[in-house]
């Protein structure tokens, strides 16, 4: 291994001399996988989480999409009639919900990305 | 082929290529480690704090910028570790004897070799970081002070008292290790002590860093 001198010294000097043989032998030591094997089993840990957590927000947002067709509809039809009917045009009265599903879905996912972030 | 580390980089972020991050964690490991020693004095804390590093190396790997070495980058990362290492335990270690803290000083525990252990010993911890920076990592004077978060011209002058303080010890060498600590001989309790804590207290070593 190549080692670098300080700034501007390009003299030999004894006590460089010394100290670089002395961290070249203390970098040749032998190498310890420990670290290596530690760092890899985290990082494929924190990938595992990683895709646990998206699919547990693609999975909740796929239940309200699914949610979407059944009567459940009504109840949140209720809970966001103010919001959804800002964003109703004069269509059949069964697609008055859409709107209503679709910005539950965005907070859903907003608050899932939030959660994600927060965790890594 | 030896594949240079900006080819490793570039596929560890763009691939999230876990070998070439391997390979990486590789060459630099026992760098990290020297330096974590030197930090901490204590072999198993540094190898906690490496593992730490390499996890944020992967983690931030994107925002290497290539401007200089990665190395150095790396050393700043694991100095950072580290400092929030210190941050987090210092109420604990205000309140553990001091003979018994392990927190600062130089690695007492044979690692590195033993030749190295003998021409440090006369140092302060910052000053044997300071050439651990410089001789093992290779950095400039201008890349250890980025590192650490002090001016270029203090780096230069204390690499300047380091090595006097060497070359003293190889010129008399009944001297001990005392001489690391400026003004009169301490007793062998403070020595014991505060050669351990010298640049831990009251702040955290170097002052504070971005990174």
């Amino acid at each position: 291994m190549t080692m670098s001198q300080p700034d501007g010294n390009a003299t030999t000097d004894p006590v460089d001399e010394l100290l670089t043989a002395a961290f070249e032998r203390a970098l040749a030591g032998p190498e310890t996988t420990s670290v290596l094997e530690a760092v890899l089993s985290r990082i494929e840990q924190q990938q595992r989480r990683r895709t646990l957590i998206i699919g547990l927000i693609g999975g909740a947002a796929a239940v309200l999409a699914a949610l979407g067709a059944l009567p459940l509809i009504g109840i949140v039809e209720s809970t966001f009639e103010g919001l959804a009917g800002a964003f109703v045009l004069p269509t059949p009265e069964t697609a008055s919900g859409l709107p209503a599903f679709v910005l539950l879905t965005a907070v859903v996912m907003t608050a899932g990305w939030l959660l994600f972030e927060e965790a890594f | 082929m030896k594949e240079s580390d900006d080819v490793l980089i570039s596929r560890t972020v763009r691939l999230e290529d876990k070998a070439a991050f391997a390979a990486l964690v590789r060459r630099y490991e026992q760098k990290v480690l020297l330096l974590l020693r030197r930090l901490t004095g204590d072999r198993a804390l540094a190898e906690d704090l490496a593992q730490e590093t390499f996890l944020r190396a992967w983690q931030k790997l994107d925002t290497f910028r290539g401007s200089g070495a990665f190395g150095g980058w790396l050393a700043s990362l694991a100095y950072n570790v580290f400092r929030a290492h210190w941050r987090k335990h210092r109420r604990q270690r205000d309140e553990v004897p001091i003979e018994e803290a392990e927190i600062g000083g130089p690695a007492r525990d044979g690692t590195g070799s033993a030749d190295l252990e003998r021409l440090l010993a006369v140092l302060n911890t910052e000053d044997q970081v300071i050439l651990t920076l410089t001789y093992a990592y290779g950095l400039s004077n201008t890349e250890v002070a980025d590192v650490l978060g002090m001016p270029t011209g203090t780096v230069k002058a204390r690499i300047h008292r380091a090595k006097a303080r060497i070359r003293e010890r190889i010129d008399s060498p009944g001297a001990t290790s005392s001489t690391a600590n400026s003004g009169p001989a301490p007793s062998a309790r403070e020595t014991r002590t505060t050669r351990r804590f010298e640049p831990m207290h009251p702040a955290p070593p170097f002052g504070t860093l971005s990174c």
